[in-house]
């Protein structure tokens, strides 16, 4: 099976290099970056992707509206999302959850809890596909 | 109230005093009045002053900590660069080990074999086969150091990625002063506000003293680099649907 392809959004150039070389480390070579939602949705529409890593705060459009935007979109509503934020409070996670985030990382995060993250987002994909 | 205002209540109430001047109980309380108003009419001056300069320093410190994040952020992006380096480094490195350590040899020495007891037994073929044995000794002549140098491979790589990932603090505290030099911007509103009613001056529009390409950012003023993981557990609980024991 094809590695799946990785949208990376994050407004700080410094924390796109850590997620992408952190994605890299643990095999997923496929991946693409934006600097914020609308970067994001332009990236979605030209050329696709399966999986969405993205930061809450941005300038433009927010992770929040960009994942509203990507579950009211087709062919992408069921894409898989996680959001990787400072905003560590609960009301914040809560505000994630409504809009249907797959995880939530509160940053500082390690590479161990990435993978951790995202292999539960793709086993529980898979458990709903199949 | 300004300070001229002051110094007129001066003025006036030492007319009073003196028309006042055969009424003993008045003319101690216009007295004491004019005292205070006098006692305090300086310490509107200082104020003033002490107002003025801080309010100037303001802007100043706020140049500071653009200066502060753009020196954090040019000094993860050359660490970030050097552990690209030290990691393709490390993988060419790493592949070379795995080489070394004689598993790359052996399909050929299987297909090799296999030539062989299919009846392809010519000279090339043979002392191909004895040059891919001798190889695949080679690499397991020293299975304890190969097996040590690749271990040591991993080590780097691994140490690689936690400096990386040390490095979400620059994300972090570049959004820490951001909310630092919003609130000084706002303490400078209420300096000027202050200085306004004092003086009587117009106010004038400081925004852009604060407004600075690293500090420009949307940030979070809760964001904090913590090693604790509270902040993340309380978020997998609450993704567990668990909000019985989420906390606040």
């Amino acid at each position: 099976m094809a590695s799946p392809k990785f949208l990376v959004v994050d407004d700080s150039l410094t924390m796109r290099r850590i997620v992408i070389n952190t994605l890299k480390s643990i095999g997923y070579d496929n991946v693409v970056e934006a600097g914020d939602g609308k970067d994001a949705m332009a990236k979605l529409l030209s050329e696709g992707a399966d999986f969405l890593v993205t930061d809450w705060n941005m300038p433009e459009m927010n992770g929040l509206e960009l994942t509203k935007w990507v579950r009211a979109t087709e062919p992408f509503a069921g894409m898989p999302i996680l959001m990787v934020t400072t905003r560590g409070n609960k009301d914040d996670v809560i505000e994630a959850m409504k809009v249907r985030v797959n995880n939530y990382i509160v940053k500082p995060f390690t590479a161990q809890g990435l993978k951790d993250k995202i292999d539960q987002i793709m086993k529980a994909t898979d458990t709903k596909a199949s | 109230m300004r300070k001229e205002e002051l110094e007129e209540i001066v003025k006036r109430a030492d007319q009073v005093a003196q028309a006042l001047g055969g009424q003993p109980e008045t003319r101690e309380f216009v007295s004491h009045v004019l005292g205070f108003v006098k006692h305090i009419l300086p310490m509107v001056g200082e104020l003033q002053a002490s107002i003025a300069l801080t309010s100037e320093k303001l802007p100043t410190a706020s140049r500071q900590l653009d200066k502060v994040t753009e020196a954090n952020f040019l000094a993860s992006t050359e660490i970030l660069d050097t552990v690209d380096r030290i990691l393709n480094q490390v993988v060419g490195l790493q592949q070379w080990v795995d080489a070394q350590l004689g598993d790359a040899n052996v399909p050929r020495l299987d297909a090799l074999v296999r030539k062989i007891t299919g009846g392809q037994t010519d000279a090339g073929t043979v002392a191909e086969l004895e040059e891919a044995w001798r190889a695949f000794l080679g690499g397991r002549a020293t299975p304890g150091s190969v097996e040590e140098q690749s271990a040591r491979c991993q080590q780097i790589q691994s140490d690689c990625t936690n400096i990386m990932i040390a490095l979400q603090v620059q994300d972090i505290t570049a959004q820490q002063i951001a909310g630092v030099n919003k609130l000084m911007q706002s303490v400078d509103d209420g300096l000027h506000d202050l200085l306004h009613q004092i003086h009587g001056d117009e106010r004038d529009g400081r925004n852009n003293e604060y407004s600075h390409h690293h500090l420009d950012i949307v940030h979070d003023a809760t964001a904090e680099y913590t090693g604790g993981a509270e902040r993340q557990e309380m978020a997998d609980r609450l993704m567990r649907g668990d909000t019985e024991t989420s906390g606040s």
